[in-house]
């Protein structure tokens, strides 16, 4: 027990083949490789900044509360930077914004001017539409959370088309665009608003090709070993030269050895057995031998 | 009318009760973590704290209920880590604490930015936040990005009505010293892993403020061999 104290004996057997070293393999810098996951954590870190930068002054919006415009008509410029902020948003984020809505007692869908409401009397659940047939049993914190059931609509309608993967994979997709629910039911009567709509389709289909192909790439990169930065592929730093072999002698089609050993070589190379290894058969060993005397 | 108004000073009175709680509460916290608080200060009488915090209109002014206090040298010293050939002069890690009480019905992220940034600017090491309302998800992801400059602490001021370490069933707990804790381990061979655990929002941790890899030691009285002594490894 004279040991030194911090090196305990593991109870586990000793298996006696150590952890294979990395150094086999061409190690980089260890530094450099810091400071390239650093850079990475980095600027998760910033986008992460924004959105809670970005969460504090949509916990404020609408910054326009004139009569003309409440949630179903909202302010172009409001509903424009809103779309615009709630794109890197994960629906935990989402939650988290009317969440903070709700503390600072407004109605949880963005673009509402108006306040939360609060039910008056206790209870945790409250009935809804009764005697419709849509009633139904809700809580009432899930209430509360709006000015009315048109906003948590519109709030929810935002909601589903957020994105789960990680902010800082969609960080440089320009193309995702957030719908707003009334835009969607008013403009699809007119026929030029339905091609727009096929128009949109399109490129959806060609965003949903072009995650494709990031992913493809990213699994590459992941087979190969690359970091990713920023969902972009960083390039690989090989060196390569192309040396060509000198020709000396005219090629030659092949043809039939005398010894016709010619089928035992694989590339240039004749694969032998070592007599004494236990995986040669016995049968073989033994004409082995025999040849040995034979040739003595 | 009359009753209405019975009705009101009876709330109000309970709210000025309720403050006068907290606030003694506080005040023992901070006198229990190792901070210089005068003993006056510390067991204010509910009649004192009246005249003291409260408006002309009777009801309790929160905003004006705060108050900071500086560690005491023995607290420097306790966290003070120790000195190394490559840090000769080290610096405690404690500092001045901030104590601010809130009535806001809930915190969001921008309350808590703004109070973070006050006490990271004002040189606070540690801001207390203690509040009658709740703190949003957002506003709780706020607290580790000042991490660096101040430690944000916030409490539900009906968490503070009692103070929980005067229970009688709640056994003394003694945080050890970094000195204390090194012995500790030596003594027995151990690591500090080998310890058992206590988390971090463990109500008496967090009455204490302590901090992943404190060892706290825990004195409880027993009937058979009088007193008994165990430790917990903050996680
Ligand atoms: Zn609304």
């Amino acid at each position: 027990m004279s040991k030194q104290p911090n090196k305990p004996k593991g109870i586990l057997k000793n298996k006696g083949n150590p952890p294979p070293t990395s150094t086999e393999q061409p190690t980089p810098d260890p530094r450099e490789v810091a400071i390239k996951h650093a850079r990475i954590i980095h600027s998760r870190r910033e986008i992460e900044d924004q959105i809670s930068d970005s969460l504090i002054e949509l916990s404020r919006f609408p910054s326009t509360r004139d009569s003309p415009y409440n949630a179903s008509n909202p302010a172009p410029a409001d509903a424009e930077s809103f779309k615009n902020l709630i794109r890197l948003y994960q629906p935990g984020d989402y939650d988290d914004l009317i969440e903070e809505r709700n503390s600072n007692g407004l109605c949880g869908y963005t673009l509402c001017p108006n306040p939360r409401s609060r039910i008056a009397g206790g209870g945790t659940f409250k009935l809804v539409n009764f005697g419709r047939k849509d009633f139904n049993i809700v809580p009432t914190r899930e209430l509360e959370k709006w000015c009315s059931q048109k906003c948590a609509k519109r709030a929810m309608y935002v909601k589903v088309q957020l994105n789960e993967t990680a902010a800082w994979e969609r960080a440089g997709i320009a193309s995702i665009q957030i719908d707003l629910l009334e835009e969607g039911t008013d403009t699809a009567t007119t026929a030029a608003d339905a091609a727009k709509k096929l128009e949109k389709q399109a490129e959806n289909l060609k965003i949903e090709a072009l995650e494709k192909t990031a992913q493809n790439a990213r699994d590459l990169a992941l087979e190969r070993g690359d970091s990713t930065e920023n969902g972009k592929t960083s390039k690989r730093s090989i060196k390569l030269t192309i040396r060509e072999k000198s020709v000396k002698i005219a090629p030659e089609a092949p043809s039939l050895d005398i010894d016709s050993q010619a089928h035992l070589v694989t590339e240039g190379y004749k694969s032998t057995f070592d007599p004494n290894s236990e995986t040669v058969s016995q049968e073989n060993k033994n004409t082995d031998k025999k040849e040995t005397i034979s040739d003595q | 009318m009359a009753d209405m108004e019975n009705i009101n000073s009876e709330a109000n009175e309970r709210n000025i009760v309720k403050a006068w709680r907290a606030w003694r509460t506080a005040h023992e916290m901070v006198q229990d973590r190792g901070y210089e608080l005068a003993e006056e200060e510390v067991k204010i009488s509910l009649d004192a704290f009246r005249t003291q915090y409260t408006s002309i209109d009777g009801t309790v002014s929160r905003e004006r209920m705060k108050f900071s206090a500086r560690p005491s040298p023995e607290m420097l010293k306790k966290y003070t880590p120790p000195a190394t050939p490559s840090n000769p002069d080290p610096q405690p890690d404690v500092g001045t604490i901030w104590v601010e009480f809130n009535d806001d019905p809930s915190v969001g992220a921008e309350a808590m930015r703004r109070f973070a940034k006050f006490c990271s600017h004002e040189h606070y090491r540690t801001g207390m936040m203690i509040l009658s309302g709740n703190v949003s998800s957002a506003a709780k992801k706020e607290i580790p990005k000042f991490a660096q400059w101040t430690t944000i602490e916030w409490f539900l001021e009906e968490d503070l009505l009692i103070n929980i370490t005067h229970h009688e069933l709640v056994p003394r707990h003694v945080i050890l010293s970094r000195e204390e804790k090194t012995a500790l381990l030596k003594r027995y061979r151990l690591k500090e892993t080998q310890l058992p655990r206590i988390l971090q929002r463990d109500p008496v941790a967090k009455y204490f403020g302590m901090r992943r890899g404190q060892v706290v030691k825990i004195i409880r009285s027993s009937e058979t061999a009088g007193r008994y002594a165990s430790y917990r490894l903050c996680v």
